[in-house]
């Protein structure tokens, strides 16, 4: 069955929005990552307009995160002091990134910048914690039993602050400047930055892996509530038929994914999240080493430019 | 039915006015509706050539859709990986959509400079860009533009003009479900074995979106803000049904 979306302006299969939307809803309530790193190529795929495949899966991904976060808020599994310190980092972080792009596309430069960026960073988070996942896993398996986190030496920074939630007493300074960078980095590339703000929370942060899934919804709620708006404010490019469409599959999905989750171990799901950034990281590679079947990008601007 | 009682009256019309005119033409259904299940449309054109000119002249339609800017940027290998360069051309008043048919069984015999007046098929278009000192690579970036074209259907040539008898022909273009919205100009030529222009007929269609497809588009352009609002909620409102329903099973 196809529907025509009317702002992106080509009609879609219903059935294939719909699975779209259920596997992206499920990750989100599975690994607290917003899913747009994955969605977007897929959208464009099937021929909707960059720009408009990125505005309407905020709105979508909005839905997801929503529904995740409720589901993880019953579940006592939100530190909302945590969240919002790391916000206010992020807040800071997408306005400079905003600036930063405009500057980038200035010089011409931005896809070399984005696309290696992108990879860059999924291919190391990737490997890392696959790595980590993999040891801890054997660790487990040998009976050892593992302390509660790492302390290293940003946690000892000025500003301590408890954070009941996730059992720490930790500077400030990290978490803003995690949010901050993860605010950079989504205006950069116009994803929520789960992907990246997830495993910082573990890693840098040291925070459980349970409070970290939906501490980071909590996050992407707010980005992409700014984010539909901005993109519909700026540049009329939400498509709501389509968002619509993604976020029926999505709902349910990310209820299905938060189910999963709990039975789960931390390390379980840092070990399948970390497949799956590293099969996206190597989609990527793939593509800018294959031959592309059109060899150019057109886009439609404004006139009078 | 309603394309019955178009085609009667243009028939009707036709012989009102034969006698005055060497070419005339009409187009079947002149407003084209994008509704939420549209998946392209054809036009469909009509004419009517004196009968004393219809051997051995040339007929030539050629569909225009809505003209717009378009940038095209060129994939270039650096260092072995495909990445967008610096190199770009923008096209001023590109057609959306173009379209070209005649009743030739090869465009070989036909003067060059024929072609060329009468924009026949994508490299006699003539398509204006923004910057001049760039000229020697204007076909490369045409050329690439017309393979973006053909890949999503918006660009034919045809040589598929049907003759009805003496006199009437018929034409038809079908457009791909993404073509853009606006009015389309029909323009028939015809012209004489050696290429002098005997008549031309202009008639114009217009795609537009109706419906919920038309008032979602508008809004999103006339309330930016409060759309963008709008979908927000309607998003976090679907997540907290989608969250409350779970809960109870």
């Amino acid at each position: 069955m196809e529907i025509y979306l009317p702002i992106a302006g080509l009609p879609v299969n219903f059935f294939i929005l719909m699975s779209l939307g259920l596997v992206v809803g499920f990750l989100s309530g599975m690994f607290g990552v917003g899913g747009g790193f994955l969605m977007t190529p897929m959208l464009m795929l099937l021929g909707i307009p960059p720009a408009v495949a990125v505005a309407s899966e905020a709105n979508h991904i909005l839905a997801a995160s929503f529904s995740g976060f409720l589901a993880h808020m019953r579940r006592l599994n939100v530190d909302f002091l945590m969240g919002f310190i790391l916000l206010t980092g992020g807040i800071v972080g997408s306005i400079l990134g905003v600036f930063l792009l405009k500057y980038l596309l200035m010089i011409g430069q931005e896809e070399i910048f984005i696309s290696l960026s992108y990879i860059f960073i999924l291919t190391f988070v990737g490997i890392w914690m696959l790595w980590e996942s993999l040891n801890t896993l054997k660790k487990v398996n040998k009976g050892k039993i593992n302390k509660l986190h790492e302390h290293i030496w940003l946690h000892g920074l000025p500003f301590k602050i408890k954070f009941r939630k996730s059992h720490l007493y930790i500077s400030i300074i990290p978490p803003i400047f995690i949010g901050f960078v993860v605010g950079v980095l989504s205006s950069i590339m116009g994803v929520g930055g789960g992907f990246i703000l997830v495993p910082a929370m573990i890693y840098i942060l040291g925070m459980p892996t349970q409070v970290v899934i939906g501490t980071s919804l909590l996050q992407i709620v707010f980005v992409t509530s700014v984010s539909t708006i901005m993109h519909s404010y700026i540049n009329q490019t939400v498509d709501v038929v389509l968002s619509s469409l993604l976020l029926v599959g999505a709902v349910i999905g990310a209820q299905i994914g938060t189910r999963v989750m709990v039975k789960l171990k931390g390390e379980q799901i840092r070990f399948l999240l970390a497949i799956i950034i590293i099969i996206v990281a190597v989609v990527l590679i793939g593509e800018i080493l294959v031959t592309p079947k059109e060899a150019f990008i057109v886009e439609s601007i404004k006139e009078n430019i | 039915m309603k394309s019955f009682i178009v085609i009667f009256l243009f028939f009707v019309q036709i012989y009102q006015s034969w006698a005055r005119e060497l070419l005339l033409t009409d187009i079947v259904d002149k407003d084209i509706n994008i509704t939420a299940s549209f998946d392209g449309a054809k036009i469909i054109i009509y004419g009517v050539i004196d009968p004393k000119l219809h051997k051995d002249s040339i007929l030539i339609i050629n569909v225009l859709g809505p003209s717009s800017h378009l940038k095209i940027r060129k994939k270039e290998k650096y260092a072995g990986i495909w990445l967008a360069g610096k190199n770009e051309m923008v096209f001023t008043n590109a057609p959306g959509y173009f379209a070209s048919a005649n009743n030739l069984n090869t465009l070989k015999s036909i003067d060059n400079k024929i072609l060329k007046e009468f924009n026949i098929g994508w490299d006699n278009l003539i398509i204006n860009t923004n910057n001049s000192k760039n000229d020697n690579n204007l076909d490369i970036y045409k050329n690439l533009l017309k393979s973006y074209y053909q890949n999503r259907g918006l660009y034919h040539i045809t040589s598929n003009i049907a003759v009805l008898g003496e006199a009437l022909f018929r034409a038809e273009f079908i457009l791909p479900a993404i073509t853009p919205t606006g009015t389309y100009n029909v323009k028939s030529f015809l012209l004489s074995n050696n290429g002098k222009l005997i008549s031309s007929a202009t008639n114009s269609i217009k795609v537009s979106k109706e419906g919920l497809a038309e008032d979602l588009s508008d809004y999103s352009i006339e309330h930016p803000f409060l759309y963008g609002l709008l979908a927000a909620l309607g998003a976090i409102m679907a997540g907290y049904i989608g969250s409350e329903v779970f809960r109870r099973i």
